[in-house]
């Protein structure tokens, strides 16, 4: 069953030449996807559109269709959407906003109106799934670039979304980092979310049921083998 | 250390300040700035660490006070030069008076300090502030440091290519500010646009309201102050006044 579709979709900013250009695609509940191809070749747009951002906060033409669940992605809710779909950005520095860990978990439930104990629950369930129990009261501002990204990526799950994605979310961490990461992922993936992962990186595509190459034409499906 | 609520902390400065503002005589504000240390002590603010921040403040506050000092043609003739008249016991008194409430203002600032910034926002959203007007705020005071790095990193950047503000001339150097407040303008646009999409992602104003994961509860001890503070404050403005 695909929770993710991409039909024929295609967008541009206003006035501007197209960014995607009829690009299909869809993802398989509890699958792992990467999506990979040179920079300015669309990636980012294409995370945009799959949580929403396009068109909620970034104007344009958004042609084709993006479908959640087996509804068209930009007539849901926010609300609604950010139940179903979690991000992760390249920057941890610019994720976490507020001054405590506990807070910044706590910010996405609050933010759906949940009860304290229900946001409670989901901040010790985040924190346990990623492993980070102990910076739980620590400042967000005092944390290694590895930690910082680990809490977004908390702060995404009290959200309890059913897929994933992440954007080049170890592109700035050091190895060790990118080893907890990689563990990480694949605590998600036996957890059964559906991950779809930009990724430069050739070592974190192993983590990759399929792969999807963006190379200015379109979208290719690899199945798990990048030629470039 | 007894831990207060943010907005017993926000009455207490607002009857302070009020005074501060309000009174204009100077044996009077010299009482309110004693009853303000004692306060500010009690809630554990930190008026050497306060000094030390603020001292280059403080000396400008000084040299404004010695200004407003000058030149004041009321009361009695104290510095006399020729025909010019430099002090009086009138200037004086009102240097003085600036001086006075500046205090207050600042040792206002250091009993706000104390609070924590998560528990002063929850403070404000619990005495019906809009929660993006109080988030507004502390996620403002959380990118100072922010910019602050980001100037940084650019004045090194400008060094690294052989620019040495301090040793080009005036002309020069303003022409080489654009070249640093550009990128420093144009790099804190990106981070707030990044900021604010993590935000949305994570259903921010999805809803008319959100639930507050923490609640802050008054003590007998705040309502003590609150109610304290705020008739001391109206008493003597009354007795002021009269």
């Amino acid at each position: 069953m695909d929770v993710l579709r991409f039909e024929s979709v295609s967008f541009s900013y206003e006035s501007e030449a197209s960014l995607i250009e009829d690009i299909s695609f869809s993802l398989d509940k509890g699958t792992t996807t990467a999506l990979v191809g040179l920079s300015g070749s669309g990636k980012t747009t294409i995370c945009y559109l799959a949580c929403g951002i396009i068109p909620r906060v970034y104007d344009g033409t958004v042609k084709g269709k993006v479908m959640l669940f087996g509804e068209e992605l930009p007539s849901m809710h926010p609300e609604r959407i950010a139940g179903k779909v979690g991000i992760v950005f390249q920057n941890p520095e610019t994720q976490l906003f507020l001054p405590y860990v506990e807070d910044e978990l706590a910010f996405g439930p609050e933010n759906l109106c949940l009860e304290p104990r229900e946001i409670e629950h989901r901040i010790l369930s985040a924190m346990e799934d990623v492993g980070i129990e102990s910076l739980r009261g620590e400042r967000t501002n005092t944390l290694s670039g590895g930690q910082k990204q680990m809490v977004a990526i908390a702060s995404v799950l009290t959200l309890q979304p059913d897929i994933l994605i992440f954007d080049e979310i170890m592109s700035q961490l050091d190895q060790k980092s990118k080893t907890k990461i990689r563990v990480l992922i694949r605590r998600l993936q036996q957890q059964g979310k559906t991950i779809l992962m930009v990724e430069h990186d050739f070592e974190n595509l192993k983590l990759a049921d399929r792969v999807l190459l963006l190379d200015g034409k379109g979208l290719r499906v690899t199945d798990g083998e990048v030629v470039l | 250390m007894k831990v207060y609520d943010p907005r017993t902390k926000l009455v207490v400065v607002i009857a302070l300040s009020s005074l501060g503002v309000v009174i204009k005589d100077a044996s009077l504000l010299a009482l309110v700035l004693v009853v303000g240390i004692i306060v500010s002590h009690h809630f554990g603010a930190s008026m050497l660490r306060a000094y030390h921040r603020l001292k280059k403040l403080l000396v400008m506050l000084f040299l404004i006070a010695v200004l407003q000092s000058l030149f004041n043609g009321q009361g009695e003739a104290l510095l006399v030069w020729g025909n010019f008249t430099f002090l009086t016991t009138g200037g004086l008194m009102r240097g003085l008076e600036f001086l006075l409430r500046m205090a207050i203002v600042l040792l206002s600032a250091t009993i706000v300090a104390t609070a924590d910034e998560r528990e002063m926002v929850q403070g404000l959203v619990q005495s019906k502030v809009p929660y993006e007007l109080a988030f507004m705020v502390s996620l403002g005071v959380r990118f100072l440091p922010m910019l602050a790095q980001e100037l940084q990193d650019t004045m090194v950047a400008l060094q690294l290519r052989g620019i040495e503000l301090k040793k080009i001339p005036w002309r020069s150097r303003l022409d080489t500010y654009v070249y640093l407040l550009l990128p420093v303008l144009v790099g804190t646009i990106k981070k707030a646009e990044a900021i604010s999409l993590s935000m949305e992602t994570k259903g921010f104003r999805a809803r008319h309201r959100r639930s507050s994961y923490r609640r802050l509860r008054f003590a007998t001890r705040d309502v003590f102050w609150m109610v304290g503070s705020t008739m001391s404050a109206c008493m003597l403005l009354v007795l002021y006044w009269q």
